[in-house]
C-alpha cells in the first residue's frame, strides 16, 4: 500500500500529515494559513513530503478537512472537520468518547460512539468569542506573541477574574485590567480559565462522557490543560507536544488509508 | 447543497412545540458543513435568519451581529421520526 496524506486547513493554521503504508506517522508541516488558503495547503503538503523522506507519487490518496478543505485542489476526498478530529482522536486514544477541539475561530464538542462515529456535537454559540482568537488577542494587546501564551500563563500566581471573551473587545478588558494593576501573567491566566468555563458548558450540552481527549491549538497550553483535567477529575486525554494540533490532519490521513485500501481491493 | 432556510416569525416555544431543537448559530462556510453533519445524524435541519435573536443581544454584540446578520442563521433540528 502507497503512502496517503491528511490535511487539515484551519482559520489560522494549515496542518499536513504522511502516514506510511503501516498506518504510522512519518511527516508533518504546519503553516499559517493567511488568505491563500491553497497556496498555504499546497505548501505545508510539500513540507510534510520533504519531512517523511516521500515524493508525491508516493503518495496514493489525499483527504481534506477544516475551514478550507474544499480549496485543496490535489485533494480526493474531502471530510467535514468533526469527523476528522474523532477519527484523529481515536487513533491517538481509542477509547475517546468525547472530544473537546479547541482552534482558532472555534470550539467544537462531539461525541462518539464505540465505532468513532459522532452521535452529537455542539460548535460554540453565535460567533468567535472564547476561542484562539482571544487568547492572541489578549496576549497582543499586551505585546506578547502566541508562541509566548503558554510560558506567560504559566508564570501566573493568581489568575485574574475576564468578564467578557469578546475578540474584539479583548483590548479593553486588557486595558482595565493593566489600569488597575493586574500583571500580564495574571490577565493571560485568566483569558484561559475563562475559555475553560464555556468548554464546560459545551461538553455539558452534548452530555459528555468519558474518556476526554483534548485537541487543537489551544491545547498546547499546559495551564489550559491542567484547568481542564481539574474540572474534568480524570480520564482526560491529550496528544503530546504539537501532536495536539495535527489531530485533524491525522484523522484524514488515517480515512485516507481506509478509503485506498478500499479502492486498491477493488482493482 | 441547498440551505433550508425558513422565513417564519415564530417564537422559540414555538418551534420547540413543533418539535424542533435549537442547536446553535452558525454562519458559512461552517453553515453547510454543519447542515451536512446534523442530515447525516438522522436529523431534519432548519435555519432561520438570526434577526431576532440580534434584537435581544447586549449591545456590544449587537454592533459585531448587525453587520453580519444576513449570512448568519440558527440551526434548528429535528428527528426525522418526529
Amino acid at each position: 500500500m502507497k503512502c496517503v496524506a491528511g490535511l487539515d486547513v484551519g482559520s489560522t493554521y494549515t496542518k499536513a500529515t504522511i502516514l506510511n503504508s503501516e498506518g504510522d506517522l512519518i511527516g508533518r508541516a504546519m503553516r499559517n494559513t493567511g488568505f491563500k488558503l491553497d497556496e498555504a495547503a499546497r505548501k505545508a503538503f510539500d513540507v510534510a513530503l520533504e519531512d517523511a523522506g516521500v515524493s508525491e507519487s508516493d503518495i496514493g490518496y489525499v483527504i481534506s478537512t477544516g475551514y478550507g478543505r474544499h480549496r485543496v485542489d490535489f485533494r480526493d476526498v474531502t471530510v467535514t472537520a468533526l469527523t476528522a478530529a474523532a477519527r484523529g482522536a481515536h487513533w491517538f486514544f481509542p477509547n475517546s468518547r468525547t472530544v473537546l477541539d479547541i482552534g482558532g475561530q472555534t470550539m467544537k464538542a462531539t461525541k462518539l460512539d464505540d465505532k468513532i462515529k459522532v452521535k452529537s456535537f455542539r460548535l460554540n454559540d453565535k460567533c468567535a468569542a472564547g476561542t484562539g482568537a482571544f487568547l492572541e488577542k489578549t496576549a497582543r494587546y499586551m505585546d506578547y506573541s502566541t508562541e509566548q501564551i503558554g510560558a506567560l500563563a504559566m508564570s501566573s500566581k493568581k489568575e485574574v477574574e475576564i468578564s467578557g471573551v469578546c475578540a474584539v473587545f479583548a483590548e479593553s478588558e486588557v486595558i482595565n485590567q493593566l489600569s488597575i494593576g493586574s500583571e500580564p501573567s495574571d490577565i493571560m491566566q485568566g483569558a484561559m480559565v475563562s475559555l475553560v468555563g464555556r468548554s464546560l458548558q459545551l461538553m455539558r450540552r452534548i452530555k459528555m462522557e468519558p474518556e476526554y481527549t483534548l485537541v487543537g491549538g489551544i491545547m498546547r497550553y499546559p495551564t489550559m490543560v491542567q484547568s481542564l483535567t481539574a474540572e474534568l477529575g480524570g480520564d482526560v486525554n491529550v496528544p503530546e507536544g504539537d501532536l495536539v494540533q495535527f489531530v485533524g490532519a491525522i484523522g484524514a490521513a488515517t480515512l485516507a488509508r481506509q478509503r485506498l485500501a478500499k479502492v486498491e481491493a477493488e482493482e | 447543497m441547498k440551505l433550508p432556510i425558513v422565513e417564519s416569525d415564530n417564537t422559540d416555544a414555538e418551534f420547540e412545540n413543533d418539535g424542533w431543537r435549537r442547536q446553535f448559530v452558525a454562519s458559512e462556510p461552517r453553515l453547510s458543513e454543519m447542515c451536512e453533519l446534523f442530515n447525516s445524524l438522522g436529523k431534519e435541519v432548519m435555519l432561520v435568519p438570526t434577526i431576532q435573536e440580534v434584537e435581544e443581544l447586549d449591545e456590544a454584540c449587537k454592533a459585531c451581529f448587525e453587520s453580519t446578520k444576513e449570512s448568519t442563521f440558527t440551526i434548528w433540528t429535528r428527528t426525522n421520526s418526529d
